[in-house]
């Protein structure tokens, strides 16, 4: 308790100049953020022109979440001696459904949440929202995968042949 | 969860295609390489994505022939472009077999391990125990997984050297004591281990002192015999984590076995049987008995912060010892009709249970007089911390309508939000014969009056519910009862199921 009210509060700046003010360790989530701490200590105001403020308030919420699911399980096994198994993975549990409940987004904010994760450097973010997009290109043919993402498809008919004519067996159903 | 994005019009953005170098191929990585490989004809940007992607997963299911299958495989190893290689994943089926297949999957093995991979996963069938030498020989590994179809195949190769595998799993293949020190010997810093459905001597997986997790899953040892011989001398220094299943434990292995365990945090056997009473000596922080059949004679059990589960046939004597107060018991006790579960003379329920937050007691079968357990403890002490309990109402609460154990416990635990019963239609009888009759259970009505009395003093009761077999005749009348009592429980939410 003691160490939450002096703990430092770092102002992160979203590249339309939204202000989010955050405790240290919430922003130390951020390897890059964290390294920039690591280099100059003293730094309280971090402008990060490459997020726009709606991403970048996605990106705390998700930061939020982890920290304090990190910081409850800490607590328990510090109150109790050890962690107790049922709880941890109920606990583990939790967090995924909360993750997979985060990931209800359209796909723009998807991709804007992989390169705000992939800039910020947050690896679970980064894992969670790549595996996101993975399981949506999973099972799909090529036309559904073009109309999920809004590709147009920039290859001519031959050259999209000569794709196909080259590796037959891809396409191929399976039995 | 963008299904309704279908309309393709001209201002839409391509959002994917314009991700940094490295991304698109990163998501590509997390599908099997077939599907990676089709999405080369979306655009151009995708063309050649899938060549750069750090993995490898190949799987023969996903063809119709073996050619089609060999041919696919060598075209993507062909046109790879990028020497970095996280994981390699390979599942070979019996489906084609022929000499001329199982060369081509080798020359693979050998090729991809030169792209230095960590994780290596490959299920198989192997044909003789040089077939997988490459991989066993690949310093860049850190986690192999190998599932053998044929467990009578020896596959550990004449030289192993896998110097950083840290994650070690063997799915079905068989290992004599020479094998098995080949094996070891070449994995110096092996800290997990599992073997699953393998057969032999695993005398020297004893003497890993590196070790921190085990798990001997549906393993047999010589001859096929479920028994589980644990050498003198064991030395699993650094061990947390144990979990064995369907193995019988001589006691003088499991205590062999626990000697040389000083570390152990979690011990789970599983369906497991055999004298193990010196597990409570050396108290586990979790330990977890599911289906496990004990042989006849005093087992103590302590219960700390475990689920324990009893499955047992005999007519063993389960003791419950405890010297710590855990948060959240359940005690399941499933043997079969009839048997009486007598609690060791030490076992306070009165003081076990002081500690929790969530009980769940459930005896369907067993004779237990909880009341009496509590009685000879001098019924001191309330439950204050208990918040959610949860009864499985049968025989052995029941006797005394009106003064059973569970209105007794509702008494004596003012804190209480969340209570569950659980209604058996059924409870068995023994007839003078010893067999067992079922006979429908029906409540009496004014045994729900009373709990609903008992309840209507908690201001903390937030939720009631209770589940009723399908069928209890007494649902309706039931029903009629808590409604009348509803305005016992402003403040609580009472659900009536059936299960």
């Amino acid at each position: 308790m003691a160490r939450s009210s002096t703990e430092n509060m770092i102002t992160l700046m979203s590249s339309d100049g939204e202000e989010f003010m955050v405790t240290e360790k919430v922003a130390r989530e951020c390897t890059t953020i964290r390294n920039m701490l690591e280099d100059d200590c003293v730094i309280t105001n971090i402008p990060l022109p490459n997020v726009t403020s709606d991403i970048l308030s996605m990106v705390i919420e998700y930061c939020m979440e982890h920290v304090a699911a990190a910081e409850k399980a800490a607590a328990e096994t510090a109150e109790k001696g050890s962690s107790s198994a049922p709880a941890a993975a109920k606990a583990n549990k939790d967090l995924e459904e909360w993750d997979k409940a985060f990931m209800n987004v359209d796909v723009y904010t998807l991709c804007d949440l992989i390169l705000a994760a992939n800039y910020l450097n947050v690896s679970g973010l980064l894992d969670l929202t790549i595996q996101t997009a993975a399981n949506l290109i999973k099972g799909k043919s090529p036309e559904q995968i073009r109309k999920t993402f809004h590709i147009q498809n920039d290859l001519s008919l031959e050259e999209e042949e000569k794709i196909r004519s080259q590796t037959p067996w891809a396409f191929e159903k399976s039995e | 969860m963008n299904s309704n994005h279908t309309s393709m019009e001209d201002n839409e953005i391509d959002r994917i295609g314009d991700l940094p170098e490295g991304i698109l191929e990163h998501i590509l990585s997390f599908l099997p390489t077939k599907e990676a490989v089709k999405t080369s004809v979306i655009s151009k940007r995708w063309r050649n994505s899938w060549a750069f992607s750090p993995r490898i997963d190949f799987s023969d299911n996903e063809f119709r022939s073996s050619e089609n299958f060999i041919r696919f495989g060598n075209m993507v190893l062909l046109r790879r472009e990028t020497p970095c290689l996280h994981t390699f994943s390979l599942s070979c089926h019996d489906k084609f077999f022929d000499k001329c297949y199982f060369n081509y999957i080798r020359r693979w093995i050998n090729l991809v391990m030169r792209f230095k991979p960590r994780v290596c996963c490959i299920e198989a069938v192997v044909p003789h125990s040089d077939f997988l030498i490459s991989a066993f020989t690949c310093e860049s590994i850190e986690d192999m997984s190998l599932k053998i179809h044929k467990p009578q195949i020896d596959i550990i190769p004449t030289t192993v050297n896998l110097p950083h595998i840290k994650r070690l799993c063997l799915n079905g293949s068989y290992l004599d004591e020479e094998k098995t020190t080949r094996l070891f010997t070449g994995c110096p810093v092996l800290e997990d281990l599992t073997l699953k459905g393998c057969c032999g001597d695993f005398s020297s997986i004893f003497k890993l002192k590196k070790l921190i997790y085990l798990s001997l899953i549906d393993c047999r040892c010589k001859g096929f015999h479920p028994v589980l011989p644990v050498p003198t001398g064991v030395d699993l220094s650094c061990i947390r984590r144990l979990f064995i299943t369907k193995l019988h434990l001589y006691e003088v292995s499991s205590g062999r076995l626990l000697i040389g365990c000083p570390l152990l945090e979690s011990l789970s056997l599983e369906n497991c049987s055999g004298k193990f009473s010196c597990i409570f000596r050396d108290k586990p922080k979790c330990l977890s008995l599911w289906g496990c059949n004990t042989s006849r004679g005093q087992v103590q059990w302590y219960i700390d912060k475990a689920l324990v589960k009893l499955n047992s046939s005999g007519d063993t004597e389960v003791l419950i010892v405890c010297t710590l107060q855990p948060s959240e018991i359940k005690l399941i006790w499933e043997p079969t009709i009839g048997t009486e579960l007598d609690f060791h003379k030490n076992f306070n329920p009165s003081v076990i249970f002081s500690g929790a937050e969530c009980l769940k007691l459930c005896f369907p079968n067993a004779k237990v007089d909880l009341k009496k357990e509590f009685q000879k403890s001098g019924l001191k002490g309330a439950f204050k911390k208990l918040k959610s309990l949860s009864l499985v109402l049968a025989d052995w609460c029941l006797h005394h309508v009106l003064k059973d154990p569970v209105t007794w416990f509702l008494q004596k635990s003012p804190n209480i939000e969340e209570l569950t019963l659980y209604n058996p239609k059924r409870k068995i009888l023994l007839s003078k014969k010893g067999n067992p009759n079922l006979v429908d259970l029906d409540l009496e009505t004014s045994y729900y009056d009373f709990i609903s009395m008992v309840l209507s003093g908690m201001k903390n009761l937030k939720q009631v519910e209770i589940k009723l077999c399908k069928n209890v005749f007494a649902v309706d009348s039931f029903k009629e009862t808590l409604l009348r009592n509803m305005k016992c429980f402003v403040n609580a939410k009472v659900v009536i199921s059936k299960f």
